[in-house]
C-alpha cells in the first residue's frame, strides 16, 4: 500500500479536471508507469491524484492533414496504427516498438505522459522535437500551444505550470516519402536509454539530400536539434556521416549525467548513435 | 472506495483504499496469490495479469482505477481444469524452476502467440523482455514458448 494519503478522483469531464488542477499538490495520473512506482516508493506525496482515464483523451486522429495525438494515446495504439502513419509520423511506431518493459508497458504507457515527465532518458522527447510537434496545453487560465522544443525545459521539467495539463499533441503533415530513422543505446534490455537519435531525411532520386532533421535525446537534459543542413543538403549522406558525428558531439557539449552513464561517455557515443539512426533510415548508400 | 471488477469471470464488489495497488487487492482481498510481487517498479513482470484483453503489470495500477474492468489472473489462464497448451509446453520443457516469474511468462507467451503464431527465437526473446527470471537463464523459457507455438499451430 502506498504510504501517503491522497484523494483519488477520476474526473468525468475536462471542466471537472480544470477545477481539480487549481487545488494544491495535484498529481496527474495517465498511464501510471512513472507515477505509481513513485507513489509506492514514497518519492511523491500528492494531496490529490487526478486520473485521466475517463476523459476520452486516448484518441489518435489519423488521415487528416496533421496527426492529432491525444495525451492518453498509448505506445500500443500507435503500433496498431502503424500502417496508416506516413511520412515523418512513421517515427512514432518506430520509437514505440522499442519502448522498454514489454507489451505490458506499451499497453498502458502514454506518449503524452512521457512528454510531461520530461525525463532525459525517455524516448519520446527527442522524437517529438524531431517531428516539430505542437504541444497543446490546457489550464484554468486558458489554452496555449508550444513547440516541442519549448516544452522540454530541463531534466524532469516540462513547460507545464503546476495547474496545467497536456491536452494533446499535433504532428504536422510531412511529405509522404520522407525516410525516418531511430536508434537508441541502453546498457541492458531492461535499462533506460543513455543516447537516442531520431532523423528525418528527404532525398532526390539519386540520393542527394533535399532536407534533413537530426535530433539527439538522452545525452543532454533536453533534446538537442543538430544543425546539419550545411553538411547534408545537396550531399550524399554517406560522405557526411563522420562530420555529423563530430557536429553532434559539439552540440552535446554539456551532457546529462546520472547513475547510468557519465557525461563524457554520453558525449562520446552521441555521434555514433546519430550515425546509426541515419543508417537505420536507409539513407546511407 | 467501492469498485466493481470481474476476475476470472466472477464479478466482485470491493471497498478498497485508493492507496492500494491492483496486485495487492488481487492477492490480499481476492486471495489469488498466483500473481506475484517481485519489484514494485514495473521491471520484473511477475505481477502480469490481463485487463480488458491486454496484459498489464498490476503493480503499476491502482485498484480503484480498475473499476469496471475484467481481469484474468493466472488462476483463470486455462479456461478449465486442464492445463492450457502453453502451460503444458512449459511443463513438458521444464520452462520454470522456482515458478515466481512463471505466471508473467505465460501471459507474455500467450500475448505473443495470439499476434504471431510462428515467432522466431528473436521474436520470442523480445516478447518476454518485460519479464525477468532469476533461475532458468531464459533458454528453457524460449524453448517452452517455441514448443507451445508448434503445438498451437498443429492443433
Amino acid at each position: 500500500m502506498i504510504a501517503t494519503t491522497f484523494e483519488y478522483v477520476a474526473p468525468a469531464g475536462l471542466e471537472d479536471l480544470d477545477r481539480l488542477m487549481s487545488q494544491d499538490a495535484v498529481t496527474v495520473l495517465g498511464g501510471g508507469t512513472w507515477v505509481i512506482p513513485e507513489l509506492t516508493a514514497g518519492l511523491r506525496s500528492p494531496g490529490t491524484v487526478a486520473d485521466l482515464r475517463l476523459l476520452g483523451l486516448a484518441t489518435l486522429e489519423v488521415g487528416g492533414e496533421a496527426l492529432r495525438v491525444g495525451p492518453m494515446v498509448t505506445y500500443a495504439q500507435v503500433l496498431r496504427a502503424a500502417e496508416a502513419l506516413t511520412g515523418s509520423a512513421q517515427l512514432l511506431p518506430t520509437m514505440a516498438s522499442g519502448i522498454t518493459g514489454g507489451s505490458q508497458i506499451r499497453n498502458v504507457g502514454t506518449i503524452g505522459g512521457s512528454a510531461c515527465y520530461a525525463s532525459p532518458s525517455s524516448d519520446v522527447p527527442a522524437v517529438l522535437v524531431a517531428l516539430n510537434a505542437v504541444m497543446h496545453v490546457r489550464g484554468v487560465r486558458g489554452l496555449r500551444d508550444l513547440t516541442a522544443e519549448a516544452f522540454f525545459v530541463d531534466a524532469f521539467t516540462s513547460a507545464l505550470e503546476h495547474d496545467e495539463v497536456l491536452e494533446g499533441i499535433t504532428i504536422p503533415a510531412s511529405q509522404r516519402d520522407l525516410k525516418v530513422g531511430y536508434k537508441k543505446f541502453k546498457l541492458s534490455e531492461s535499462s533506460y536509454p543513455i543516447a537516442t537519435a531520431a532523423c528525418l531525411i528527404a532525398q532526390e532520386a539519386d540520393g542527394t539530400v533535399s532536407s534533413a532533421r537530426v535530433v539527439v535525446g538522452a545525452v543532454c537534459a533536453t533534446p538537442q536539434v543538430i544543425p546539419v543542413d550545411d553538411l547534408l543538403v545537396g550531399q550524399q549522406v554517406a560522405s557526411a556521416l563522420e562530420a555529423i558525428a563530430d557536429r553532434v558531439q559539439d552540440v552535446c557539449s554539456e551532457p546529462y549525467e546520472d547513475v547510468l552513464a557519465s557525461a563524457e561517455y554520453r558525449r562520446k557515443i552521441s555521434g555514433v548513435i546519430a550515425k546509426r539512426a541515419l543508417v537505420a533510415a536507409g539513407v546511407v548508400a | 472506495m467501492k469498485i466493481e471488477i470481474e476476475v476470472n469471470g466472477t464479478p466482485h464488489q470491493l471497498d478498497v483504499d485508493p492507496r492500494r495497488l491492483l496486485v495487492e487487492v488481487i492477492r490480499e482481498d481476492l486471495r489469488l496469490t498466483g500473481t506475484h510481487i517481485g519489484c514494485l517498479t514495473g521491471d520484473c513482470g511477475a505481477c502480469t495479469v490481463e485487463r480488458d484483453g491486454e496484459i498489464i503489470k498490476s503493480c503499476l495500477a491502482l485498484a480503484v482505477a480498475a473499476d469496471g474492468s475484467a481481469l484474468t489472473t493466472i488462476e483463470g489462464f486455462s479456461g478449465d481444469d486442464d492445463l492450457d497448451p502453453i502451460q503444458q509446453a512449459f511443463w513438458d520443457e521444464h520452462g520454470f524452476q522456482c515458478g515466481f516469474c512463471l505466471p508473467g511468462m505465460l501471459f507474455a507467451a500467450r500475448d505473443l502467440l495470439a499476434a504471431n503464431p510462428d515467432p522466431s527465437d528473436d521474436e520470442i526473446r523480445t516478447a518476454i523482455n518485460g519479464n525477468l527470471c532469476r533461475c532458468t537463464g531464459y533458454e528453457p523459457i524460449v524453448k517452452s514458448i517455441r514448443t507451445a507455438a508448434e503445438k498451437l499451430r498443429s492443433s
